[in-house]
């Protein structure tokens, strides 16, 4: 996981859960509060309904009272001849509105006078909602009692139902008056005074009730989506701006170590730790460049004096055999010429540029009487004579240096020969190293086209006849073809380099 | 002329002759004089003879009434209507009333010490004459 998902993620992480928190503990809240206004906007609308049903009865009671004591209960003691009471109550009920009916009654239960003629002589035993007690004026006894029917059929009229919305009434475990059955609901209920056992319940279509709820809770939903959206907009913009100086420095780092370029520098206008680093980071850039430059400088130099010493070398065993020191430069030249023509890469050609003048190196080891000899050699000078390409090599083998190495690969098979005849090895063709067949090639066309003290230069024509003839001979016959194919080039050359006299 | 001579004369006989003041046979009540009666229908005298009496009245529009406020107590409506004003400031009331003769009867037989005023052709053993104009 990269440095920046993780800052995101713990940005996220900071921002959202406190967010997640609040907002549940907010909706809670927000439920909750809903629930119990709901709740009680119920009580409060049962509450009234309560209430005017309660003012109905209290109204019904008192009026029972106040006639219990007006005069015309005396007609008690006529039984009601002349219908007084029972118009009085007739009429009271038609007031009221009543569903039931006023009996005044005597205490055998017989009934005296009612709202209810009919029932006038009958003996009856009712529910009823409420008795008074007619005391006579006369003799101060409790002769009667007037009592009143209440029917539950009354509280219905005070009931003001819709399809989500109703009351019904509960009595003795038995509901009345319920229009339609919710599925789902709630409701509120509360128990009626000075009637016995009964409730009136309000109840409401529960899906209905909370329909304004769920359009809430949808806002609230956006809501919460829209705050999740700017947390992550805003986790994401502080993460990237916080890790982009770090990006940057990282990027400039991973390009350095593939470009190689210590002259990269990050740019950062800050003051922070990070800009500390920034320029922490220059200035060990800077410092590595000039550590790098001088280092490179120092290489430089090593391979100067190394080029230098071979080449000097190379000259020290020509400077013996009375050979110009423009002889080893041209057969360096050559057999560079030769190296890439042959397909060898730029690296090596340089290098068997830089080896080749010392293929003689050995010469140093023998006499100068048998150096120097003019005219023919015996067949025991001629031996060891031989001997300066063995020496050469046990000279140079030692290094591990990849140029004194070739130095004495060229050394010790330079005088090699194609079939096999050359020394000191007698080794033929592959066997012998590509750098000794080169050298071998680039030596004699320079030896031969040049003045020695045991001879004259030899023409062109001459040379080139010897070559041909050589070809597969003495001569790597590959090498033979690319010299002639490119003579011109190796003639150039010879012209460059020409000894002075 | 004769006749018109006669006819007050015959409307004063008719009601004098079926006008009785009676109470129920049961309380042993005596006969009553007109002075002691005008005194209890107008609330002056509340007791006969240590017993708290009821007296009934018909109601005002009732012919029998106006015949025996005229009678007994002696006073007009005018008279009699300043008379209970003036009562009331009292904390008296009226004497309670009846609709019917019918209803004045029961009334009497069942309301103790009750005293009322009945047309003869009502009159039966349960009922006593307190007084007869």
């Amino acid at each position: 996981m990269s440095f920046k998902v993780k800052i995101v993620l713990l940005f996220l992480l900071v921002g959202l859960i406190p967010y997640f928190i609040t907002m549940v503990v907010f909706g809670n809240s927000l439920m909750q509060e809903r629930e119990q206004t709901m709740n009680y906007e119920l009580n409060t609308q049962l509450n009234i309904t309560v209430e005017r049903i309660q003012q109905h009865i209290q109204r019904v009671k008192s009026n029972v009272k106040y006639i219990a004591t007006s005069e015309v209960m005396n007609d008690f003691f006529t039984e009601d001849l002349d219908r007084r009471i029972s118009r009085v109550l007739e009429k009271k009920k038609e007031e009221l509105h009543l569903i039931g009916d006023f009996y005044l009654l005597e205490n055998s239960q017989k009934v005296v006078a009612s709202s209810d003629f009919n029932a006038i002589g009958k003996k009856i035993q009712k529910d009823f909602l409420f008795c008074e007690a007619y005391i006579s004026p006369f003799d101060g006894k409790k002769v009667a009692r007037l009592c009143v029917e209440y029917s539950l059929e009354n509280i219905k009229y005070f009931f003001s139902n819709s399809e989500f919305r109703h009351y019904y009434v509960v009595h003795a475990t038995q509901e009345l008056y319920k229009p339609v059955e919710f599925e789902s609901s709630i409701e509120a209920r509360v128990q009626l005074e000075g009637l016995n056992e009964t409730y009136i319940v309000l109840e409401e279509d529960k899906e209905y009730a909370y329909k304004t709820f769920y359009k809430y809770q949808e806002w609230f939903f956006i809501i919460l989506v829209i705050g999740v959206l700017i947390i992550i907009i805003t986790a994401l913009l502080f993460a990237i701006n916080l890790v982009k100086p770090i990006t940057k420095l990282s990027n400039t780092a991973k390009e350095i170590t593939q470009t190689h370029n210590y002259n990269t520098q990050v740019s950062m206008q800050r003051n922070d730790e990070i800009g500390q680093l920034a320029n922490s980071f220059n200035k060990m850039i800077r410092s590595m460049n000039s550590a790098f430059k001088k280092i490179n400088n120092l290489n430089i130099e090593i391979e100067e004096t190394q080029k230098e010493v071979v080449f000097t070398m190379g000259a020290i065993g020509e400077s013996r055999s009375k050979e110009t020191g423009n002889h080893v430069k041209r057969v360096a030249e050559y057999s560079k010429l030769l190296a890439l023509y042959y397909g060898l890469d730029s690296r090596e050609a340089e290098i068997l540029k830089q080896a080749s003048p010392m293929h003689d190196i050995g010469k140093v080891a023998i006499p100068d009487a048998i150096l120097n000899k003019p005219g023919k050699f015996t067949q025991e000078e001629f031996e060891y004579m031989k001997r300066h390409a063995e020496i050469g090599y046990e000279m140079l083998k030692g290094s591990t240096r990849e140029l004194l190495k070739a130095a004495s690969i060229v050394a010790y098979e330079h005088h090699e020969k194609w079939d096999g005849s050359g020394y000191p090895r007698g080794l033929k063709e592959e066997q012998i190293h590509i750098y000794g067949r080169i050298t071998a090639l680039a030596d004699v066309f320079d030896a031969l086209g040049s003045d020695r003290c045991y001879k004259e230069a030899w023409s062109d024509e001459k040379i080139f006849q010897l070559f041909k003839e050589e070809r597969a001979k003495h001569f790597d016959p590959s090498l033979v073809d690319l010299f002639f194919e490119h003579l011109d080039e190796f003639l150039k050359i010879r012209t460059k380099f020409q000894d002075q006299f | 002329m004769k006749k018109l001579l006669i006819l007050p004369f015959l409307v004063w006989q008719l009601c004098a002759d079926s006008l009785y003041v009676v109470t129920s046979k049961t309380n042993g009540m005596e006969p009553l004089s007109k002075k002691e009666l005008r005194d209890l229908f107008l609330l002056k005298k509340k007791f006969v003879t240590q017993k708290k009496v009821v007296v009934v009245n018909l109601l005002a529009s009732h012919p029998l009434r106006l015949s025996f406020e005229q009678h007994i107590l002696e006073m007009n409506r005018n008279k009699l209507n300043a008379y209970w004003v003036k009562k009331h400031f009292q904390g008296i009331t009226p004497p309670v009333s009846q609709a019917s003769t019918q209803a004045m009867k029961k009334f009497l037989q069942n309301v103790e010490n009750s005293i009322g005023y009945l047309p003869q052709d009502l009159l039966d053993d349960s009922l006593k004459v307190l007084y007869e104009f």
